[in-house]
């Protein structure tokens, strides 16, 4: 069963008694939120996703509630907690949903560290991935959005996940955030994408979420081995280049991008060194988002 | 079986294999909270558990297998670093706590979760100790003079030391009681009975010194954050080295001897009650000599079973919040810290 | 003075072109090395060495002369190696 065969008043009523189960891609994450916002933001983004039998096991549960004391009526705000332990700061009632975003990103890296987790988009094309590291301001996300709506397939817009014993790449595809200008470019190249209300004054200034396409949420469960490793930079009025990476470098720049490099010793060395023999590796400075579709077209094209 | 729900799963593996999906839940969560997390894969694996549990909680102890692992070859690095940057003054390094579980190959090492690297060098090397380690990146972590003052002259240590490089934290010590507590034990007898353990110049304590010092580290800590997990070292410790019969006299006697008796009686206590941790009769009646007048033996069991109890219960309650804070004060009273107290009292208020 | 690999020290290396990787499963550090280095590494790798012998090693592998500027490179990688915890001195 699938999350939009529910109403949104099931949906909010579940998210309520915090029996809100769904899967997401080799995850089942558990909601607990009282919060109108996250129950119809989960309802309008995580449609096609499929819903998890309450009674399995829950890697992860997430609970969106309003901090506790006199301030919820001064200033209404919302809180993480998870497993009695709150990891951010509260933010202000309006970014309830990009609270649980942000809050699921943190409980996915904090806890599947039986794999190897890259601070990287993922996308697939052709049975092999394409990984794109980068810090904030990279323009991943942008990027990540726009390629998964011209042929690539969305395996993650910020985590990537690899699993040490086959060296394989494993989708968690779920809403792309899109911050600030990028929200407007989107939409005006890729008019039939669903994107979320827009919440503004975040940290990250202006945010939305694009809900991922259904194809690539009935396939979150084909994982996928190395084909390129690509390190955008966002430059406006930069057109579009793919320059090539010595791979020696690639090896430790993805590393240094890991959150548990370390933790996987000899076998994560291995994971990267064989996922960087197997791809061709750029650089990529662009700032022309139609001219970088492109580009990777041709790239997907083109012989390993 | 009792005690806590998770201390009930350390004590019976087999119980694993009938957990539910929300027992499992709890289980992580309580395991998270409680730093217990890789001492559960790790009985799980070991058991062969491991093959017949779901495949997703599975994963979750896979995770946190390795990256007990990855704790493990970080101390055995640290361990060596300090190897590299003492070795030119010979001195005799005693590796203390979880360092020396894992260098000397101990179960207690096992699942275990290390912090800072802890040694103990002679009193009179102390400054040559000093002086080579900040050769070699090491610096005494930012605190202020006060502080700096209450390491080396109240407790006699040198203040708590990070490597610059690779932020790893490092105590050295000269004793494993500091000099003001109620029981100043000789360190010259520790450094007598030093375990070599196959690096040159790096030691472990002696069998009952290492369950001594155990002992002490979980009642005389002003934090009883870690209660259970403490236990679980010296259960640990008890269950390898009792394996010897002729240990036990020799625990009783060597407590005598470092005027360690009162809290061995008292550990003693809590392990039966939260671990059944298995111990001669002859033994237990031995520590019959340092049992307390009896008004003050019930309280300070209670106090004491609260305290190890409380951080357990999810969200905790009033009454295991005050036994800790009583375990705090009498962990503070015992090393005769005063003026130290005063003022970190003072600090917690202008916190508040 | 000789040198020799960290007795704990296990590395893997890889190669792409001229530029190598080495990972010490001791350390967790993963080294990325240039020609003169990491001929050196497996130089110390293999047994113990001193400064003229690594020198004539280097420039037998890699074609280089074996001048003043090369033992001064050696010397920094040594310096950086021993650092590093790589490798260090045997008592004589």
């Amino acid at each position: 069963m699938i999350l939009s065969e529910l109403s949104s008043d099931e949906v909010a009523g579940r998210a309520r008694g915090g029996a809100l189960a769904l899967w997401c891609g080799p995850f089942v994450v558990r909601v607990a939120s009282a919060i109108p916002a996250v129950a119809r933001g989960i309802h309008l983004l995580y449609a096609d996703h499929a819903l998890a039998d309450d009674a399995d096991f829950a890697d992860v549960c997430v609970t969106i509630a309003p901090p506790p004391g006199l301030r919820a009526w001064l200033r209404p705000q919302v809180e993480f907690t998870f497993g009695g332990e709150r990891p951010m700061t509260p933010l202000a009632l309006d970014q309830a949903f990009p609270l649980f975003e942000w809050a699921l990103n943190w409980s996915i890296a904090s806890t599947a560290n039986h794999y190897l987790i890259l601070h990287a988009a993922v996308i697939e094309r052709e049975g092999r991935v394409l990984i794109m590291p980068g810090p904030p301001g990279s323009g991943k996300s942008t990027l990540t959005a726009a390629l998964v709506n011209s042929g690539w397939r969305l395996f993650s817009d910020e985590l990537t996940l690899i699993d040490t014993e086959r060296t394989e790449i494993v989708p968690v595809p779920r809403p792309i955030s899109l911050k600030n200008q990028s929200i407007a470019t989107i939409r005006g190249l890729f008019p039939q994408a669903l994107l979320s209300e827009v919440v503004h004054n975040t940290q990250k200034g202006s945010v939305a979420h694009m809900r991922p396409l259904r194809e690539h949420i009935q396939r979150a469960a084909d994982a996928a081995g190395p084909g390129w490793v690509v390190f955008p930079e966002f430059a406006h009025g930069a057109g579009a280049t793919l320059v090539p990476r010595a791979k020696a470098d690639t090896l430790l720049q993805l590393g240094s991008n890991a959150f548990n490099y370390h933790v996987h010793g000899v076998a994560g060395f291995e994971a990267l060194a064989t996922i960087v023999d197997h791809s061709r590796c750029f650089d990529f400075p662009y700032g022309d988002l139609a001219e970088a579709i492109r580009l990777f077209d041709d790239l997907s094209s083109q012989a390993p | 079986m009792i005690g806590t729900p998770l201390s009930a799963v350390l004590a019976e593996p087999n119980a694993m294999a009938d957990l539910s999906g929300r027992d499992w839940e709890r289980l992580f969560e309580q395991a998270r909270t409680t730093n217990l997390l890789a001492r559960i894969a790790l009985v799980a694996f070991d058991h062969g558990h491991a093959a017949k549990l779901p495949p997703r909680p599975r994963n979750h102890l896979e995770a946190a297998r390795r990256q007990a692992a990855w704790q493990h070859r970080t101390v055995r690095w640290e361990v060596d670093c300090i190897r590299r940057a003492l070795a030119p003054l010979a001195t005799p390094v005693i590796l203390l706590k979880g360092a020396a579980y894992l260098l000397a190959d101990l179960p207690a090492a096992k699942g275990r979760l290390f912090s800072d690297v802890d040694i103990m060098v002679p009193r009179d090397r102390l400054g040559q100790v000093e002086r080579a380690l900040f050769a070699h990146g090491w610096h005494i972590q930012s605190i202020d003079a006060y502080d700096q003052r209450y390491y080396r002259e109240w407790m006699h240590e040198l203040p708590p030391m990070i490597h610059a490089r690779r932020q790893t934290a490092l105590d050295v010590h000269h004793t494993i009681a500091p000099l003001t507590a109620r029981y100043p034990v000789d360190a010259a007898k520790l450094l007598a009975a030093r375990t070599p353990i196959g690096i040159a110049d790096f030691f472990v304590l002696a069998p009952a010194d290492m369950v001594l010092h155990s002992i002490i580290h979980l009642f005389q800590e002003g934090q009883f954050e870690h209660g259970l997990r403490d236990l679980l070292d010296v259960d640990d410790l008890l269950r390898h080295f009792g394996r010897d019969p002729s240990f036990w006299h020799g625990l009783t006697d060597r407590a005598a001897e470092h005027g360690l008796g009162r809290p061995l009686y008292y550990a003693a206590q809590q392990l039966r009650y939260f671990l059944a941790t298995p111990m001669p009769a002859d033994f237990l009646a031995s520590l019959e000599r340092f049992r307390p007048g009896g008004a003050t033996r019930s309280a300070m069991d209670a106090i004491l079973r609260a305290g190890i109890a409380g951080h357990q219960s999810q969200g905790g309650h009033a009454f295991a919040d005050v036994s800790r804070w009583f375990l705090y004060i009498r962990g503070h009273y015992l090393r005769l810290l005063i003026p130290h107290l005063i003022r970190k009292g003072w600090h917690q208020q202008e916190e508040e | 003075m000789t040198w020799h690999l960290n007795p704990i020290s296990k590395l893997s290396w890889r190669r792409w072109d001229d530029q190598w990787v080495a990972y010490d499963a001791a350390s967790d550090d993963t080294h990325q090395l240039d020609p003169v280095a990491a001929v050196a590494l497996m130089c110390f790798e293999e047994g113990p060495y001193d400064l003229a012998a690594v020198a004539a090693q280097v420039a037998v592998e890699l074609d280089l002369p074996n001048d003043r500027s090369l033992s001064q490179r050696l010397g920094d990688v040594v310096k950086q190696f021993t650092l590093l915890g790589l490798i260090e001195p045997i008592a004589s």
